[in-house]
């Protein structure tokens, strides 16, 4: 019997050793691997030497693109045009410059977000959830009404344009697309054609990259400090359908950004850029800072409760946002510098603007559903006095007069805003009461057609 | 009390699951060789274009990660043998039925069957002292859990280097 339970525990320990080595075996096979070539990899700050050829070359053949880039502060971090403009010889984009044909470096004039996100991961990822990306190229590419403005209509073929002729993108190209971004189209030579490219900021890329930093951060010097000021937004948001320069220029915000900007620190890290760099906020400050306890974001969507773009004014869900949280987080931007009492009166002006504009364009819309099932609308909205009315109440005035009060820009409130609103409104009224009252639409257009200022 | 039935019961088994488990071990072993995995023609590609990588063979010709480094989770032994045993029953199956693959248009989804946790076991310190700067910016977003994106979303020419372009050169021995 002892021998039997010796020979039982010699067994099992054998047993549990021998086990015990396999895995440990089978581990040492799997993981520790023997990692002497990887050394190879240096720790270097420097470039490679196919990084500095481009540069080389480049500093004579565009010396102002070199120029830009040096001043910025990715250069110093020696990230090159190699690492931006190099493409695999796989990729849709793949071509070679003047400078490299025959080697087996391809390169492409077109960068896309994908690109950076290898180095600004969590950037990229918040700007793609924002409504600067996809949805920016929207009306560009994949609404029949807007293709029917920028080249029926404004492309002239209605008048008689060829509609083949290159003069019909006109405005696609060198409007729409410079501020909402387009979609890339290819040559057989792998580069961009039919004007496809530069675009704004929802440009969509062969490698499926979707968006444009530089419209923020303009090449080649990529300024952290650039994007923080107005004129950032500046070159898209102004204008008589969303003049957010103009509101926040004639704001009091504005003002101190007016008279004291200039004293500001504008590059502090981000994180750390905090009321002292700066007395008052600027767009950035509002919609994507860090401040206080906030985190900095690339989506401008995060922080805004109402939608102040389209016809009727809804709180923001699904895509765009979610409006009771982007409320908190726009009362906690203020709190940096203002008191609960003064914030809640500018959250109030803004929901009772909301309530008024809204008030408005419901009455108008019952109007116009009104004239639509007694056969009194034209099917052509834009020779239609009515309706072209309707469309400034919403686009022009109704917009400026939402966000002039978001933004403090009291003259948008008033003068380009409620005040032209109740005025168009009182127009459409009596056209309206013309053709109920005559059972026909009036001969001429009694509108203006550069729409009031 | 110690009934001699009983023993010789506990001692067949103990037996049957150490064979087994030698048996077992092996057999995982054995398919775990990148020559096993190109023993399928299907992965012949795979594994000519792993060999001029510098996981491969490319650097001092020593290999320093396999195929079931990358491409199985290394999240614990049940995960792996699960999808281990998961994707080798649809290879199979894929194998014996002939059912075409595109693998080019696969190369979308390389995060869904290149798993990071495979990476970190080997690259576990990334944001070690003396690391470019420009490395650093993205190995601390995605440390910090800032990022959703994983190793080869940026170092997509890790494993099989420009295997699309690899893929449409005469490369494919059938
Ligand atoms: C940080 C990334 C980055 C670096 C570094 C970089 N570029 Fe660019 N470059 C871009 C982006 C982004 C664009 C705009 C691409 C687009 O709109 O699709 C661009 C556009 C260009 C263009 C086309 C636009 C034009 O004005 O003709 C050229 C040429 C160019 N870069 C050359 C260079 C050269 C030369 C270097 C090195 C000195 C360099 N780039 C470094 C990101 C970079
Ligand atoms: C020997 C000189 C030389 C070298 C080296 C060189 N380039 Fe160029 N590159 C040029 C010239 C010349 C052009 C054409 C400029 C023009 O179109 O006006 C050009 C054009 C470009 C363009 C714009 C292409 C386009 O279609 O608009 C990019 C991007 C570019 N180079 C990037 C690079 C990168 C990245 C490298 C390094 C891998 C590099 N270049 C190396 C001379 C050079
Ligand atoms: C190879 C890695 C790499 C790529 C690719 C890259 N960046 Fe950078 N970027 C860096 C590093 C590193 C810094 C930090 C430099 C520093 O702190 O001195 C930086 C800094 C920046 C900054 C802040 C600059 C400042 O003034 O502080 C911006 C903005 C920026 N990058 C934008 C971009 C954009 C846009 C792209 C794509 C067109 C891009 N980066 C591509 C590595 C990269
Ligand atoms: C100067 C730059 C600029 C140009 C040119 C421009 N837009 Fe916009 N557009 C904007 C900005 C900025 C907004 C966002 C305003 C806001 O959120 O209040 C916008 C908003 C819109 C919206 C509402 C948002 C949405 O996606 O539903 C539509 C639709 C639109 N634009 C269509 C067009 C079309 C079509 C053209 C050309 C015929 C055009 N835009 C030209 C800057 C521009
Ligand atoms: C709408 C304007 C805008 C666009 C578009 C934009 N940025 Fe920025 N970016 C900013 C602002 C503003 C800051 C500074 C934030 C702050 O003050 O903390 C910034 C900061 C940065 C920084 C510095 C972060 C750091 O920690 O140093 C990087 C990197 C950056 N952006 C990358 C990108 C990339 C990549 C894209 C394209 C996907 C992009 N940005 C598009 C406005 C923009
Ligand atoms: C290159 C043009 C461009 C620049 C520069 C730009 N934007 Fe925009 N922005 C747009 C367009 C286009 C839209 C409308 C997107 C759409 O169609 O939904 C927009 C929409 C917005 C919206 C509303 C988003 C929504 O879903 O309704 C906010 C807020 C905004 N931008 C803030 C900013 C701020 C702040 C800056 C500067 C830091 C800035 N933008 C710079 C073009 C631009
Ligand atoms: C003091 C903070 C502040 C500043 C500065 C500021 N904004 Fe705003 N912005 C707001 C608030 C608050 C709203 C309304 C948000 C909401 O719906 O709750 C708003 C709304 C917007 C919208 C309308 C979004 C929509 O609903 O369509 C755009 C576009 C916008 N801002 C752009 C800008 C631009 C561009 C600048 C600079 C020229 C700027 N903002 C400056 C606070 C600010
Ligand atoms: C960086 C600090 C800062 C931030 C953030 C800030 N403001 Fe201001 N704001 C000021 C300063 C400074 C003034 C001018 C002094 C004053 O009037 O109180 C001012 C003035 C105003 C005014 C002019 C009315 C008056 O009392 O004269 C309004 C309205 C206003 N802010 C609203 C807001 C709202 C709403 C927010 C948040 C969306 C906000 N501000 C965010 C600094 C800030």
């Amino acid at each position: 019997m002892a021998r039997a339970r010796k020979l039982f525990i010699v067994l099992v320990t054998v047993f549990m050793v021998a086990a015990a080595f396999s895995v440990l075996w089978a581990a040492e096979k799997n993981g520790s691997l023997n990692l002497d070539g990887l050394r190879e990899i240096t720790i270097d700050q420097g470039y490679t030497k196919d990084a500095a050829k481009c540069v080389e070359c480049h500093a004579k053949k565009t010396p102002g693109i070199v120029e830009s880039w040096k001043s910025g502060r990715m250069s110093h971090a020696a990230v090159s045009c190699i690492d931006c403009h190099s493409v695999k010889k796989s990729s849709p984009m793949a071509g070679q410059c003047e400078g490299i044909k025959g080697s087996k470096i391809f390169i492409s004039p077109m960068v896309s977000p994908k690109t950076c996100a290898r180095c600004h991961p969590a950037e990229v990822e918040q700007f793609s959830k924002s409504g600067h990306a996809r949805l920016a190229g929207v009306p560009v590419l994949e609404k029949d009404k807007f293709q029917k403005l920028m080249y029926h209509l404004e492309g002239g073929v209605f008048a008689g344009n060829d509609k083949d002729a290159p003069s019909v993108s006109t405005v696609r190209a060198a409007g729409c697309q410079s501020c909402h971004g387009g979609e890339v189209q290819l040559g057989p030579d792998n580069r961009p054609i039919n004007n496809t490219w530069p675009g704004g900021i929802g440009e969509r890329y062969p490698d499926g990259g979707i968006g444009n930093c530089t419209v923020c951060h303009t090449r080649h010097n990529f300024d952290l400090k650039e994007a923080r000021k107005p004129e950032a937004c500046a070159s898209c948001h102004l204008g008589p359908d969303h003049p957010d320069i103009e509101i926040y220029l004639s704001s009091k915000h504005g003002q101190q950004f007016l008279a004291h900007g200039d004293e500001w620190k504008w590059d502090s890290a981000p994180g750390v850029w905090e009321p002292g760099d700066y007395t008052a906020p600027t767009c950035a400050t509002c919609h994507m800072s860090g401040i206080g306890d906030l985190n900095t974001t690339h989506n401008i969507n995060e922080r805004l409760k109402w939608d102040l773009v389209h016809p009727r004014s809804v709180v923001r869900s699904g895509e765009r946002g979610n409006g009771e949280k982007g409320d908190k987080l726009m009362r906690q931007v203020c709190s940096n510098c203002h008191a609960k009492t003064h914030t809640d009166v500018q959250r109030s002006n803004l929901d009772n603007a909301v309530d008024l504009y809204n008030f408005y364009f419901d009455k108008a819309t019952a109007m116009k559903n009104d004239l639509k099932s007694k056969n009194l609308l034209k099917d052509d909205p834009w020779s239609d006095g009515f309706q072209e009315l309707n469309y400034y109440l919403w686009h022009h005035t109704g917009r400026r007069a939402r966000q002039g009060t978001a933004m403090f820009g009291a003259d948008y409130t008033q003068w380009h805003g409620f005040f032209q609103i109740f005025q168009v409104y009182k127009d459409m009224e009596d056209i309206y009461d013309y053709r109920i009252k005559n059972n026909k639409i009036e001969e001429l257009s009694t509108v203006m057609n550069s729409g009031p200022e | 009390m110690f009934n001699r039935a009983i023993f010789i019961k506990l001692f067949v088994i103990l037996i049957v699951i150490g064979i087994s488990s030698l048996v077992f071990y092996s057999a995982v072993e054995y398919t775990s060789t990148p020559e096993y995995c190109a023993s399928c023609h299907e992965m012949q590609p795979f594994y000519d274009s792993w060999s001029e990588t510098s996981h491969g063979m490319k650097d001092k010709g020593v290999v320093k990660a396999v195929c079931v480094d990358c491409h199985l989770p290394h999240t614990g032994t049940l995960a792996y043998m699960l999808a281990k045993g998961k994707s080798g029953a649809n290879d199979t199956w894929a194998h014996i039925t002939g059912r075409k693959t595109d693998w080019i248009a696969n190369l979308e989804d390389s995060e869904e069957y290149t798993y990071h946790t495979g990476c970190r076991k080997c690259h576990v310190e990334l944001v070690a002292q003396g690391i470019p700067l420009k490395a650093y910016r993205a190995h601390n977003q995605y440390k910090l859990g800032e990022t959703s994106m994983t190793c080869v979303t940026c170092h997509d020419e890790a494993g099989h280097g420009d295997v699309a372009d690899f893929m449409s050169a005469d490369n494919i021995r059938e």
